[in-house]
């Protein structure tokens, strides 16, 4: 298990370097694919199967799919990635850098309970989600059909050619 | 709950309607009779005992149907000035129609949130609406760079808030605001994460409502939108933002207030600073009005800073709103008879166009904050309290960029007054019916009516 | 032994390359990537909270709407993106200054 969640871990974090660092969009994108990957795999580690499931298919199948294609079709390869100028760097590394340090020491103190990964490894099942999603967060679910909407109409108006 | 449900039902109801070949005045009227409904169903709820709907998921109490009736109300009267905006789109007109219905489904899941996931999806919601409004001026280079700036601040402000809100169920293992406020209030040792997360959202929704330094997208965003939607986005989703800002910080923060007081004034301080110092060196009204919008979000957040008096907020909202939406309907008429925005665009306004020239000038005495009109009672009230709440420097700041203020809205009222119209300008026909000319009317009225007295609205909640 | 920290660490180092690539990046599209990064970051911590919720099932809860929000933006996101691009003939956010400060 341990093992297992190492593996990951290092996988995850070193793609999603990649990701930011390689020059060609492309090359991003399938780094960002093995980044998702790797976060499906902390999801089945953690007893969220469903949630894996969801994030294979729509994270993974679905937007980054999207996302490759688009950059297909804009021809955005690797000599259009624009020079970033080396101050704006710095302010990236200072930024992200600054926050990361503040997080990690803040969390050296939080709560430090060893997680123990074999309780109920049926609780992230689609029964047991159901449950829930239908019952308390009926509501939110009926505004994801509302957001779901308005981001329909809004590709359609924005990507589609006008009639007149 | 109602008014959501009629709302939803309403946007819908235009998408389909826009199947069938149907007159622009029906789709008016039928977005008209909505709001209406929705409003009747809101005021409903006023002083019943708070009630909580789909397992608390969304609690009504007073303060929300008092800010849901300001979204509405704004809203509406925004609507009944929009005759030019809604006439020249040619296509997808009742999409458009649905989008704003739709947006206000967010705000109004925004404002009575009671736990945190509905608090996400309507700002999702109201958002993702909002990217596609101000980038539907479809082959205008601006509008859509305005919405490409808009859309990357926004989903880079959903990123940050989200990090906010999981770190802040991280520690108290609630979404629920009840859950949360025990968690703060249980005078434990708060976990160090539960800081991070507080200051985490504290910057996601700076940035969504343009709380300085968080506002750079707003005047690229304001300046390129079409003028009508940039009226819809600097007030009521303004309302709906500073709603739920207040309501989160209110109910759940309000116990450790001296972890993030002084933050929060620093805020405040470079929003009014920042918000009118740049306002000075603007050409165009519609950028002024941008970084007044930005400057008046500092007045706003000093509602939080006090971190009580939700009627001053209330009424500040009311005010700034019916203020603004006098100027943007005059701004919209100037900028379609002359074709841009200039301040140029407004000289010898008064003679060509009398009502429109004095529209325009008590808005701008409003937004100044002159005595009698319904922006210096807001002020007042609000300095007042932030003054109570032993906040001298923030008033002191609030009070010298105020004076800046005056010197910049007034460069409008001495274009409009006291400077003569080229003889090409005094030939321009500004396009009003006799409903717009009315409603200005209301606008105006309204406006010296609060400033005389205020406590019609004020004292409400 | 894998405890919290393990986890959270994690979510906050794709959490702040998320950050990174927002800032640097000039690419629209890089851009969004960062942010879709930062988004997943928020997930990993959403179920990982969730193991010490007395209802267990909030956060995954949460983490469910996290996905669908992520979705309806890149829908939205990248229609823009195609539109300017169809505009200004560029994704860069550098040459897209129609809009003058």
């Amino acid at each position: 298990m341990d093992k297992m969640f190492y593996f990951l871990a290092f996988l995850a974090i070193l793609s999603a370097l990649m990701v930011v660092l390689v020059k060609n969009p492309i090359h991003s994108i399938l780094y960002l694919l093995v980044t998702f990957t790797s976060i499906t795999g902390h999801y089945i580690l953690f007893n969220a199967q469903f949630l894996a499931a969801v994030n294979f298919i729509v994270y993974m199948g679905a937007i980054m799919v999207l996302f490759l294609f688009v950059i297909m079709f804009l021809n955005l390869n690797g000599e259009t990635e624009p020079q970033k100028s080396t101050l704006v760097k710095f302010a990236g590394v200072i930024s992200g850098g600054l926050l990361l340090l503040v997080m990690v020491a803040s969390f050296k103190k939080a709560v430090t309970i060893p997680l123990n990964t074999e309780v109920d490894t049926q609780i992230g099942l689609i029964k047991n989600l159901g449950m829930v999603l239908f019952k308390d967060y009926a509501l939110p679910f009926e505004l994801a059909s509302v957001l779901f909407l308005v981001a329909m109409i809004g590709a359609v108006m924005l990507a589609k050619k006008d009639w007149k | 709950m109602i008014t959501l449900v009629i709302l939803a039902l309403v946007g819908l109801f235009l998408m389909i309607a826009g199947l069938f070949d149907i007159s622009r005045k029906a789709v008016f009227g039928v977005a008209m009779t909505g709001m209406v409904a929705a409003l009747a169903g809101n005021l409903y709820m006023w002083d019943k005992v708070p009630m909580a709907y789909f397992n608390r998921m969304i609690l009504i109490d007073n303060y929300d149907v008092a800010f849901i009736t300001a979204v509405l109300g704004v809203s509406m009267f925004l609507f009944l000035l929009s005759e030019n905006y809604f006439g020249k789109i040619q296509n997808y007109l009742t999409e458009h129609y649905a989008l704003y219905m739709f947006s206000l489904v967010g705000m109004i899941a925004m404002i009575s949130f009671n736990n945190l996931v509905m608090l996400f999806i309507g700002i999702e919601i109201l958002s993702v609406s909002l990217y596609i409004l101000a980038g539907s001026e479809k082959n205008n280079l601006s509008s859509n760079e305005a919405s490409l700036k808009y859309f990357l601040m926004g989903a880079f402000a959903t990123g940050i808030l989200l990090m906010g809100i999981t770190l802040i169920y991280g520690a108290s293992g609630s979404f629920y605001l009840s859950g949360i406020e025990q968690y703060f209030t249980s005078g434990n040792e708060l976990s160090p994460i539960a800081y991070i997360g507080m200051f985490l959202v504290l910057v996601g929704m700076s940035f969504k409502v343009s709380v300085a330094p968080f506002h750079f997208w707003t005047p690229d965003v304001y300046d390129g939108s079409p003028t009508f939607v940039t009226a819809f986005m600097s007030t009521v989703v303004k309302i709906a933002g500073f709603a739920a800002f207040f309501k989160l910080f209110y109910i759940c923060f309000s116990s450790v207030i001296h972890y993030w007081v002084e933050v929060v004034s620093v805020l405040v301080i470079l929003t009014v600073t920042i918000g009118a110092m740049t306002a000075i060196t603007q050409k165009s009204v519609k950028r002024l009005l941008a970084y007044s919008s930005v400057s008046h979000a500092g007045y706003m957040l000093m509602v939080v800073l006090v971190g009580a008096d939700a009627d001053n907020l209330m009424f500040y909202v009311v005010a700034y709103s019916i203020s603004s939406i006098v100027a943007f309907s005059v701004l919209m008429l100037v900028q379609e008879a002359a074709g841009n925005a200039e301040i140029t665009s407004f000289e010898g306004l008064a003679k060509v166009n009398p009502l429109l020239g004095f529209a325009m000038t008590v808005s701008m005495l409003s937004l100044a904050g002159i005595p009698l009109t319904a922006g210096f009672m807001a002020k007042v009230y609000i300095l007042t309290s932030v003054f109570n709440a032993g906040h001298g420097i923030v008033v002191l700041v609030a009070i010298l960029t105020a004076m800046v203020g005056i010197y910049y809205y007034f460069k409008v009222i001495i274009a409009i007054y006291f400077k003569t119209a080229t003889e090409e300008r005094k030939l321009f026909t500004y396009n009003s019916s006799s409903l717009f000319k009315i409603v200005l009317f209301i606008g105006i009225i309204a406006i010296i009516v609060l400033g005389i007295c205020p406590d019609i609205i004020h004292n409400l909640i | 032994m894998i405890t919290l920290h393990h986890y959270l660490l994690i979510s906050a180092l794709l959490f702040c390359i998320g950050l990174f690539a927002v800032i640097t990046k000039r690419n629209a599209i890089m851009m969004l990537m960062g942010i879709e990064l930062m988004l997943n970051a928020a997930n990993i911590n959403l179920v990982v909270f969730s193991k010490f919720d007395a209802q267990m099932l909030q956060g995954q809860m949460f983490a469910l709407f996290v996905i669908v929000v992520a979705a309806s933006e890149a829908a939205v996101g990248l229609a823009i993106i195609l539109r300017v691009y169809g505009l200004f003939k560029t994704a860069n956010l550098d040459e897209i200054d129609q809009l003058k400060h």
